[in-house]
């Protein structure tokens, strides 16, 4: 009954809350203002932005959501630079059991001297619901970074721009197409600034604003804020040596704390 | 020949000194200024004109000051004050205030603002009080003020029931002596619009008096005032009266500036103590400053079933025109006593406090289930703890506040400089639904600071000398019920501005701001619910100045307000300002003229105005029309100016303005106002 009742709920919730696919605790930690950040989940975000990484890496996120641990989002990605080109996988599962949202990317990315990046992510997606059967697409997203000056960098991507819709009929689940414009501010190597302004098509727009500090080599603080709906963000990053451990919490005045935990490994 | 020369040397002297002194003023109106823009309406800042005034007779001595005393300069941020100290520490004493530049986080705005209220001049220390001394070097300060609505409103009307009974005159009078950092007094006469002038009932001879004669630095007494003060600790969340900075587009204005105690020289009528009050050095670097305070409170009293006299509200305007505020005038009385330690170094700063207020008076509760918390009694005692601590780049300050038999209270932040160019701030609260205090200014949404939680984080960006970018956003929950709101509520608010200042005489700023609440549905419903109140302020500001003598800004503010499912609703405000204050002129003044429109009070909009000086007003933009104002200042000696302001609204079809006994019949409300001040 627990159970259904959750599913239930979900089928509500999917097509509002978190129809972006999790961007990873660095990024979310930085209220998801990612348009022109350079991360590994950077695949989920701007696939521009894995052209930051400097040899490969491979990193986990785990996200858990609402009440009770069953609620889960789990992700993984790999990066592999070469030459000045960047290839990545990136798979993030979503759900429970019963009920589950798959989305499966192959990205890449090419450097375009030290100013300009590019990069084109193809997803396969797929719902997976217990009884009841499942439902395949696929999508696109694609994406520029730009870096102004050396403390100013710009970014823009896109989700989606077909608007490819599930194949069953029956799912109100839609694959967001959106617009995403962004910008960052590091005025010292301690020190990132972010923001986004997302346009999906189906919503309003909003705004994410987020900080990363590097507090001390080991320590990184993070903060963000995004709009609508207004919702606040903290993180703390832990570098030790190739590993790095992000922790985030995301506050919702409704559903309350998300909080998430990823691990990443440079080789 | 040279009879010629001797004239334009005398030319050139005098036309210097009127620079020297129309610049001070200046200076310091532009300074209010820009912290007023950033200000929700309703601040008192004459409290602040005062201190700087002073200020710039009686520099600071960057070398022998402390922090209480850096705080009273508001655009100080705690952290720089904290970093001054550590640099002095590190470094010696100053040797140039050139050296300044060298300190972190002291940009070049704030460099510049500081430089004419600071010096490293030794000599101002100690100065003996003697007759001789306070008589040749003491500082007078005399203001008279009359002003009026000109045309008649209905409470002056010869109505059967409420009227106001006094004449519409309003008039200030205020003196002001200091000797150097030594002695302060003032003495203070105020007539509100309404109030009887002279020996009316309840009051011999004046309805406003106010006034305290102060001692400073004498050995291990800091401070010493008799008459009436304000107390100022921690962050505002266990003593502080008088008034305090909070949310707003400068975002370190969440950490309170405490300065501790200070001698009371402001005309409102609620916001101080009254009584006696010192601050004793008791071993270096601890301080106790135990006060006591005796005073009346206007208030609504009620009757219990005991036939006993009771409170349901203390009301702080101050105004007694009508039978009825007469009646509630000084109708309850109130003691309070209490001490405040503090211990400080350059890093470290704890305070412990502990006070009782009571009443003669018993409060009840009013009986709506909103105000089921509130207090009630005659006795409270409140204790209280707060703290700021500077760790490298990081100043974290906090306050814990408790009323016995009552609820807690707790506010934590830290300000922190992530970059040369971009500090940040964040501050956690929660203060219980019964946490009562009468001191209590701490930062908050709402305007009392009780029944509240929330997280408020905020950035300061200044990329480069041209640009400056704040941005803050606010979340808070009110876990009981409010008037209006009959069901726990929630709500945000988020802000961003961007500052353009491409040389020092072109200025731009554009402000967002968006603000949702909940509310008691307007729907007519067995059980109200609640809906999203929303409200958004777009604003659009250019400054900038023609030559020496002319100065222009205009601005454009759009307000949009959407309550539930109803329609957005709109108000508009344009206005434009001109300036004029040629350097070497007795005469300067100023105008504005506004077009408002506003769908009704939900949209209203308010703005800074300029008006004489110790006199802050922020324009209420309400329905449409024109309003206009023009101030002008005039030197008639040495030591004597005097200002005039005339101000009006003029409303589109409407019969009448204002409501209840305010309103006037036509469609104009104008006020002029007179003001001469005389330094001796």
């Amino acid at each position: 009954m627990h159970k259904i009742l959750l599913a239930f709920i979900l089928s509500f919730f999917i097509t509002d809350a978190y129809c972006q696919y999790n961007q990873g605790a660095r990024l979310t930690a930085m209220g998801n203002a990612s348009a022109a950040v350079n991360d590994i989940w950077s695949l989920n975000a701007n696939p521009a932005g894995i052209t930051g990484e400097k040899s490969p890496i491979a990193a986990l996120n785990y996200a858990r959501y609402l009440f009770g641990d069953e609620l889960s989002e789990q992700s993984f990605a790999f990066v592999l630079p070469f030459n000045n080109n960047f290839a990545g996988v990136s798979i993030n599962r979503y759900g429970i059991s019963e009920f589950n949202e798959i989305k499966a990317g192959f990205g890449l990315a090419k450097k375009f001297g030290e100013e300009l990046s590019i990069g084109v992510k193809a997803n396969f997606h797929q719902i997976k619901i217990t009884n009841y059967g499942n439902t395949t697409t696929f999508s696109v997203d694609a994406g520029v970074n730009y870096a102004l000056s050396k403390q100013i960098g710009l970014g823009v991507y896109v989700n989606n721009p077909s608007s490819q819709k599930y194949k069953s009929t029956n799912v109100e689940t839609y694959i967001p197409t959106a617009v995403h414009l962004g910008a960052t501010y590091t005025p010292s190597n301690k020190l990132v600034l972010a923001a986004t302004v997302s346009k999906d098509f189906e919503r309003k727009f909003d705004v994410g604003v987020g900080v990363d500090y590097k507090f001390y080599e080991l320590l990184s603080l993070r903060g963000g804020l995004s709009a609508k709906p207004f919702k606040q963000y903290f993180g703390i990053g832990l570098n030790y040596q190739k590993l790095i451990m992000d922790i985030a919490v995301e506050s919702h005045p409704q559903i309350g704390y998300t909080p998430q935990i990823g691990l990443s490994y440079a080789f | 020949m040279r009879s010629k020369l001797l004239l334009l040397a005398a030319f050139l002297l005098i036309g210097f000194a009127a620079k020297a002194q129309t610049q001070e003023d200046q200076l310091i109106k532009d300074l209010i200024e820009s912290i007023a823009e950033n200000l929700p309406e309703d601040y008192d800042l004459s409290e602040l004109q005062d201190r700087l005034t002073y200020y710039r007779k009686h520099p600071i001595n960057l070398n022998g000051t402390n922090a209480e005393e850096l705080k009273t300069l508001v655009f100080l941020s705690p952290l720089q004050i904290s970093n001054l100290f550590e640099h002095i520490r590190k470094n010696g004493k100053l040797i140039d205030l050139l050296e300044l530049q060298s300190i972190p986080e002291f940009d070049l705005t704030t460099i510049q603002r500081l430089m004419p209220f600071v010096t490293l001049d030794q000599s101002a220390t100690a100065d003996r009080i003697t007759a001789a001394n306070l008589a040749k070097y003491g500082n007078n300060d005399l203001i008279v003020r009359y002003g009026r609505v000109i045309e008649k409103t209905r409470g002056y009307t010869d109505l059967p029931g409420s009227r106001y009974l006094g004449t519409p005159d309003r008039y200030l009078f205020r003196y002001r002596y200091t000797y150097s950092n030594r002695v302060s007094a003032s003495l203070v006469f105020e007539k509100d619009a309404g109030e009887y002038l002279f020996n009316g009932p309840k009051q011999r001879p004046f309805d406003f008096m106010s006034g305290h004669v102060a001692i400073l630095n004498t050995g291990r007494f800091k401070k010493i005032v008799l008459g009436d003060y304000t107390m100022q600790f921690g962050q505002a969340l266990t003593l502080w009266s008088g008034f305090a900075f909070g949310k707003s587009p400068d975002i370190t204005g969440v950490a309170k500036r405490d300065v501790g105690l200070r001698p009371y020289t402001s005309a409102n009528e609620f916001a101080f103590l009254r009584g006696a009050a010192t601050t004793v050095t008791i071993v270096d670097n601890i301080d106790f400053t135990p006060f006591v305070s005796h005073r009346k409170l206007d208030a609504t009293l009620g009757t219990n079933a005991d036939g006993q006299q009771t409170v349901t509200t203390i009301n702080e305007t101050g105004l007694h025109r009508t039978q009825n505020e007469i009646n509630n005038k000084n109708s309850t009385e109130q003691i309070v006593y209490g001490g405040v330690l503090q211990y400080r170094t350059s890093a470290l700063s704890i305070g412990a406090v502990a006070y009782h207020t009571s009443f003669n008076k018993l409060f009840v509760p009013g009986s709506s289930l909103y105000q089921q918390f509130n207090f009630a009694g005659k006795d409270l005692t409140n204790v209280g703890a707060h703290y700021s601590y500077t760790y490298k780049n990081f100043y974290f300050f906090g306050e814990f506040g408790k009323a016995l038999d009552a609820g807690l209270a707790y506010v934590n932040g830290a300000l922190v400089s992530l970059s040369p160019t971009v500090s940040a701030v964040v501050l956690h609260r929660n203060y219980q639904k019964n946490y009562h205090n009468f001191f209590n200014q701490a930062t908050a949404e709402a305007s009392e600071a009780f029944n509240e939680k929330g997280f408020y984080a905020g950035l300061n960006i200044n990329p480069s000398k041209v640009w400056s970018i704040q941005l803050y956003g606010d979340y808070f929950k009110y876990p009981w019920l409010r008037f209006r709101v009959d069901a726990p509520s929630d709500g945000y608010e988020f802000l961003g501005q961007v500052t353009y200042s491409p040389t020092k005489t072109f200025r731009a700023i554009l402000r967002f701001k968006s603000e949702v609440k909940q509310q008691n549905t307007a729907e007519t419903v067995p059980f109200n619910y609640l809906d999203d109140v929303k409200r958004e302020n777009y604003r659009a500001e250019v400054k900038w100045a023609l030559g020496k003598s002319f100065g222009f800004g205009n601005r454009i503010e759009v307000v949009q307000f959407k309550k539930g499912a109803g329609n957005s609703e709109f108000g508009y405000l344009a206005y434009q300002d001109v300036s004029y204050s040629p350097l070497s002129s007795r005469l300067s003044g100023n105008i504005r003229v506004a077009y408002f429109n506003t769908a009704s009070y939900d949209s209203r909009i308010y703005a800074y105005e300029d008006d004489v000086l110790y006199n802050f007003t922020f324009g209420l933009y309400n329905g449409k029309g024109v309003r206009g104002y023009a101030n002008l200042k005039y030197r008639l000696a040495k030591r004597l100016d005097v200002w005039g302001r005339y101000a009006l609204y003029n409303y589109d079809n409407v019969e009448t303005v204002g409501s209840g006994l305010d309103e006037i019949q036509g469609k104009m409300k104008s006020e002029m106002r007179v003001q001469l001040r005389y330094q001796f």
